[in-house]
């Protein structure tokens, strides 16, 4: 599993494509992070000063930037992970690592954490800024911590949903397709929460949605519900895709 | 032994590698191999004969365990598991063009779990790889992919190795330097080795066993699959033909005879028909040629070989593989 992890870590960061997201997705957040400054220190100065107190720069600035990154990996992760499977599929290639009598499972995790270690290279990206206002005097780190673990919790869920479309298919646009729709699905179940009538399916859907464990974190609230559900979630698209990897096999 | 036509091959022979027993693969709708057993003997180059689309790849494929079987099981030895590792160069013998030679090597020896490092410069020598181990694969001829694909075969560690059609698409020269790579590897492997040109069979293997429509029709020694057809023989007659309408004439008369004209110049024919030996309707067929008033040239039995065996058993009519 090893020397499929190496494979894979090597092969992420050896296409051109991997920098040019990279250095999009810096420009992307740090433009992002700057206007998010820029509007604040607006508001501030149009505030009265007796208010100035009760605006949290944690609140109107970091959270509101971990929420925007959020929506970024949406987009992002379906892209890096498409070729997981689908392309393995296509060429072939997928038999040179059944000859090899891999176990499913390894080869999926070989797959699973050579892209969590290419994501954490984003999120990097993102404490990058974080960490510049912190160096100047923000001191909420129990806040940003859990934040951040929604950010990369969520990011490990997004990776489990596009491996899974990746298997599903030979095609990788196809597969980045599903993958997108997947996640959207995730965060819409949020909006069916919002728009049922009835107590008992608004909390099931609720609950459901990655969006209102992903708040719950970036408001510091650590319950082990949100916990249990990223891992649940995690846990149920990885199943799925060995199951998907066996029937294709056979 | 012989697994002749409608017979299955039953007794396990000591020297043997490989045992396929019963062995059937059905798709919906579809049965690409049916019921086929077959040995395959220790250090030997075995040729496994077919038409396109006759079963041969799935049958490898199963082997080589990337097609679970529907039903029917596969001996290597004494061993049954699954997970048996075989070395493989598979039909499209996919590889990862990003890599260099000698990455993709070190990388696939490590996926093998194949704890001698030396094994890699052994692959590299052995298929000639040397010069251009540091090349990225994107950038090699087909020739020396197939040669990647054969190395990698190389890194598994096992005694057995499949070989799916690995010279198709390769130029002439490489064809027999292929060969000679194949016949090199002969004391140290069990090899399989598919094919559908039955030249190449027939100058490598030992053993070979025909294929078709996923029933196997005869398994054995290549010597003793030529005696499956020792009572047929094919007669060659080079004759003169002057209009199509004696051609198709002859035609009719040989239509059960699997006849095909050559032509060799001049209103000169090469009439090739199968026919079985100390058969009385040569005599009725020169009997014919005369009447016509045709002028015969030549007229004699010619050796068969491993097509007229394959062509005979599969009753094929017409062209070739």
């Amino acid at each position: 599993m090893r020397a499929l992890l190496v494979k894979e870590i090597r092969s992420l960061f050896n296409s051109p494509m991997a920098y040019s997201l990279l250095g999009l997705f810096g420009l992307c957040s740090g433009f992002m992070f700057l206007q998010l400054i820029i509007r604040y220190v607006d508001n501030m100065q149009a505030l009265p000063a007796q208010y100035t107190l009760e605006v949290s720069f944690v609140n109107e600035v970091i959270l509101q930037y971990f929420g925007n990154m959020n929506f970024l990996f949406l987009v992002l992760i379906p892209i890096i992970s498409m070729r997981s499977f689908a392309e393995e599929h296509k060429n072939q290639t997928i038999n040179l690592l059944y000859l090899s009598k891999i176990d499913d499972f390894k080869l999926l995790m070989a797959k699973f954490l050579g892209l969590v270690t290419f994501s954490l290279s984003f999120i990097a990206l993102v404490l990058l800024n974080v960490l510049v206002v912190l160096w100047v005097g923000v001191d909420d780190f129990a806040l940003i911590t859990s934040a951040l673990m929604g950010l990369i919790l969520s990011v490990l869920c997004y990776i489990s949903m596009c491996l899974f479309a990746s298997t599903l298919t030979s095609q990788v646009i196809i597969a980045a397709l599903l993958g997108f729709v997947f996640i959207l699905a995730s965060w819409l179940v949020s909006w069916a929460a919002t728009s049922s009538a009835n107590y008992f399916y608004r909390e099931i859907f609720q609950y459901l949605s990655i969006n209102y464990h992903f708040e719950n974190l970036a408001r510091g609230y650590l319950g082990s519900e949100s916990f249990i559900y990223y891992l649940s979630l995690i846990g149920f698209f990885l199943y799925l895709s060995t199951k998907s990897l066996a029937k294709r096999k056979w | 032994m012989i697994s002749d036509k409608n017979t299955i091959l039953s007794e396990h022979n000591d020297t043997a590698k490989i045992f396929v027993n019963h062995l059937s693969k059905v798709y919906p709708g579809h049965t690409a191999v049916e019921d086929i057993t077959f040995q395959v003997k220790t250090n030997s180059i075995h040729g496994f004969l077919g038409k396109n689309g006759a079963g041969k790849t799935t049958t490898l494929k199963m082997i080589a365990g990337l097609v679970q079987p529907s039903s029917g099981y596969i001996h290597f030895g004494e061993q049954t598991n699954n997970k048996y590792r075989v070395g493989c160069l598979l039909e499209d013998n996919p590889l990862y063009e990003n890599m260099s030679v000698y990455s993709f090597l070190h990388f696939m020896r490590k996926l093998y779990r194949n704890t001698d490092k030396a094994v890699v410069d052994y692959a590299l020598k052995a298929a000639g790889l040397v010069s251009v181990k540091e090349r990225f694969i994107a950038h090699l001829s087909k020739g020396y992919r197939q040669r990647v694909g054969l190395a990698q075969a190389l890194t598994c560690p096992s005694d057995i190795l499949i070989l799916d059609e690995p010279t198709s698409g390769l130029d002439p020269s490489s064809v027999v330097e292929f060969r000679e790579l194949i016949k090199n590897l002969k004391s140290e492997k069990t090899i399989i080795f598919s094919s559908h040109i039955l030249s190449e069979v027939e100058a490598l293997c030992d053993d070979v066993t025909i294929i078709d429509q996923g029933k196997i029709l005869a398994s054995g020694p290549v010597n003793e699959i030529y005696q499956l057809i020792s009572h047929q023989a094919i007669f060659c007659v080079e004759l003169e033909i002057k209009g199509q309408s004696l051609k198709e004439e002859i035609s009719g008369f040989l239509k059960e005879k699997m006849p095909s004209f050559h032509f060799v110049g001049q209103d000169r024919y090469m009439l090739n028909y199968y026919e079985e030996k100390n058969s009385r309707f040569n005599q009725s067929f020169i009997k014919f040629l005369i009447d016509k008033e045709i002028n015969v040239y030549q007229f004699f039995e010619e050796k068969s070989d491993l097509e007229d065996v394959f062509l005979s058993l599969t009753n094929h009519r017409g062209g070739r593989l």
